[in-house]
């Protein structure tokens, strides 16, 4: 059950986050490659609201269920993640369990070998939101739009 | 330890984006010194040398003594050295940012409102997103902390 509603008990400082989020929306990043990373952020973090939502806009996107059922296991979905996509997941999973990974130098170079430094920027932008997303959205346990 | 890359230079808009949340908590009424605190100690659990080393600056400023920063890492531990309301902040801080071990359970939540009104705890919240996003771009990039520069 939903212990707050965020948006209306701090609407001014929401308004800040979703700012990040329209930013990182015209960043540049193809928008089902953020997804794929808001996706998977949000299943390390174990976040209903966020599963719930992200599959739903790349099913939107135009992404096969199949693919949206692998993303947990990405690396063992052979030609359904392109390089792009690989690269991606892999970095977005090492910066959310930072405390753990310290994101060493061998994922640093995986990632910028794949994106230019603007890119992997707004890129690492983009999973720092969505860990604090996350975080709000499990903190007060945000309804998932399935569940309503 | 040599910075990867400058957010700051290569995604301005999104570091500008990210800046506005901070200047939201910096006005949001929460005191500014429990703020730090909570960003001290999520960077603890993050391991983030430059962000350390900036909100041990900014509690130092503050008029926070050496020996109260000494045991923000240990503060169950730290007795009368932190106040109810900053002890509830740290325990929230701890359990929102280690969220996929904890799951934030009702308990922290109970404790958590029973020190702080829903707009304060959302806000709260909003900091400790915040400080772990910030967090993981200085770990990223490998940010260089100030005292490593000689400032």
């Amino acid at each position: 059950m939903e212990r707050v509603n965020y948006y209306r008990a701090s609407p001014a400082g929401m308004k800040t986050i979703d700012h990040v989020y329209a930013h990182v929306m015209e960043s540049g990043l193809a928008k089902t490659l953020i997804d794929l990373v808001f996706l998977r952020a949000s299943l390390i973090n174990g976040c209903a609201y966020c599963i719930d939502m992200h599959s739903k806009e790349l099913a939107k996107d135009g992404v096969a269920r199949e693919k949206i059922a692998l993303v947990p296991a990405w690396r063992e979905g052979g030609r359904l993640f392109d390089e792009t996509e690989r690269a991606a997941l892999a970095w977005a999973e090492t910066v959310t369990r930072v405390a753990e990974t310290g994101v060493p130098d061998g994922d640093y170079q995986a990632a910028a070998g794949v994106f230019d430094a603007g890119q992997l920027a707004e890129l690492t932008i983009a999973i720092g939101l969505i860990n604090a997303y996350n975080r709000l959205a499990i903190s007060f346990r945000t309804t998932p739009d399935s569940a309503r | 330890m040599t910075k990867r890359l400058d957010y700051n230079q290569v995604a301005p808009g999104g570091a500008k984006a990210l800046g506005g949340v901070y200047g939201y908590v910096m006005q949001s009424g929460l005191p500014a010194e429990l703020v730090d605190l909570v960003y001290l100690r999520i960077s603890q659990i993050n391991n983030c040398a430059y962000c350390l080393d900036m909100h041990t600056r900014d509690l130092l400023k503050k008029g926070v003594k050496i020996e109260k920063l000494a045991l923000v890492q240990a503060w169950e531990e730290g007795g009368n050295l932190f106040s109810a309301t900053e002890r509830a902040a740290l325990a929230w801080a701890e359990c929102v940012t280690r969220v996929a071990e904890t799951g934030v359970p009702d308990a922290a939540y109970a404790a958590a409102r029973a020190a702080f009104e829903e707009k304060q705890l959302v806000d709260l919240t909003i900091a400790i997103g915040l400080m772990n996003s910030y967090n993981r771009m200085a770990i990223s990039f490998r940010n260089t902390p100030q005292a490593v520069l000689g400032m």
